[in-house]
């Protein structure tokens, strides 16, 4: 039986097959009851929700301070911030052939002035990172932190780094753990102001491949 | 079993005893319990998948407990390790169903996993099994998590060998095996649970191992 709220004149409970309730501080209704069929739109979002969340599971703690200044809505958290910018935009191709294109992932956004000439180069379970300081650039800053990130699309693993080098040091190291088998390894690059309150956009630094022979 | 669906005022649906209740042109009634059924079952695919699932989980149980557990949710962690698994980890098709034992998950969670998980024969009939913590992760937080690893082998599908002594900061840990898995490929798993029981990570598939293939009088 749906409640009607005088005040506001908003409903909660059932009506017939709706059902509304409060959500966040809005009153949200929906359809109650088992879905049989689904529009090939409804199955787009929902595979599409099934790449990016695996995805962004691991780099959770990561995400969590890149998107933490974000301008967002007020009921949004980071990892809406980071859905809602990763769903649509870091995913390639037409359904049901819908791939995670690494290239347009974005794991921070912010004012500070982003990463750039960003090389990567692996040697012996480290990767090592370098950049262009460029301190005269706009929000750029000597005491800037580096945050790296390395991903593993095939274990759905991560490893990362929230606070690295100053931004003047221009170079540093993300130590890897030991591999057997050969591993693709995604990488990405970011900033963060000294004070915590601000991040750069987060960089795309290249694919690496980790081999046998590279030992 | 009969569900009570508005709590002892309202109706029931389901069998009680002799009676059976159920909701018939919007009226809750109490009709006596049906008559068995007279045809024979058809198989089907969920059947085999049952079956075979459910089979290969139930020797984990005491694991499932810690892996699947959830505050909220009103299933079992049985349950929801049996639903993880039933659409990811079985190959072949009906009704010859098998394991796929590197897609089995036996504990999902969003804490640190195992990294660079190995197995190597030690002796006979010992294991070990050893993993790497990232330099970037926070030891201090995580080194005391237990370590859980479980060892299951086809020649005796009723019983797991474990280990669930190791914490985190030993970076590796041995299993007694039984003298029966010799012969046949023991499969191996491995997730890290916190201290208090509450916060798990994800099983990773470690890989297989052939025991006895080491002969002990060398040593």
């Amino acid at each position: 039986m749906g409640i009607l709220d005088g005040a506001f004149g908003d409903f909660t409970g059932r009506i017939g097959n709706m059902v509304f309730y409060k959500l966040n501080g809005k009153i949200v209704g929906r359809t109650i009851g088992k879905v049989d069929s689904r529009s090939e739109s409804q199955e787009e979002i929902l595979m599409r929700t099934s790449l990016i969340s695996p995805f962004l599971t691991p780099l959770k703690e990561f995400i969590r301070i890149g998107f933490k200044h974000t301008p967002k809505p007020q009921d949004w958290d980071f990892y809406s911030v980071a859905t809602s910018l990763n769903k649509p935009g870091a995913i390639m191709g037409k359904y049901p052939k819908l791939k995670i294109n690494y290239k347009k992932v974005i794991l921070s956004k912010g004012n500070v002035s982003p990463a750039k000439d960003v090389k990567v180069s692996l040697s012996d379970h480290q990767l090592q990172f370098s950049w262009k300081p460029d301190l005269e650039a706009k929000n750029a800053d000597a005491s800037d932190q580096v945050m790296l990130v390395a991903y593993f699309p095939e274990m759905l693993k991560a490893v990362f780094v929230t606070s690295g080098a100053r931004r003047s040091v221009g170079t540093d190291i993300l130590q890897l753990p030991t591999f057997t088998e050969r591993t693709i390894i995604e990488t990405y690059i970011s900033f963060i102001t000294d004070e915590r309150n601000d991040v750069s956009d987060s960089i795309y630094a290249g694919r690496l491949t980790w081999n046998k022979s590279l030992q | 079993m009969a569900i009570l669906r508005k709590g002892f005022l309202g109706g029931f649906s389901g069998p009680v005893g002799p009676g059976s209740g159920a909701v018939w042109k919007g009226r809750n009634i109490l009709k006596s319990r049906p008559g068995k059924r007279t045809k024979p079952v058809q198989p089907q695919p969920q059947h085999a998948i049952m079956d075979v699932l459910s089979r290969f989980l139930s020797p984990f149980k005491r694991f499932i407990k810690t892996g699947f557990y959830h505050k909220k949710n009103k299933d079992s962690p049985f349950n929801r390790a049996m639903h993880y698994n039933w659409d990811r980890a079985l190959i072949g098709s009906a009704p010859n169903y098998k394991i796929d034992y590197k897609k089995i998950i036996l504990s999902r969670g969003s804490r640190e996993p195992a990294w660079a998980g190995t197995v190597i024969l030690e002796a006979a009939d010992q294991i070990k099994v050893s993993w790497e913590v990232p330099v970037t992760a926070k030891m201090k937080l995580i080194g005391s998590d237990r370590a859980i690893i479980m060892v299951y082998n086809e020649n005796e599908p009723q019983h797991i060998c474990y280990s669930d002594k190791a914490i985190r900061s030993d970076l590796s840990a041995t299993v007694e095996m039984l003298y029966i898995y010799r012969g046949r490929e023991s499969h191996v798993w491995i997730f890290f649970v916190s201290p208090d029981g509450k916060s798990v990570s994800n099983s990773d598939y470690l890989g297989s191992v052939l025991t006895g293939t080491i002969d002990d009088s060398i040593n």
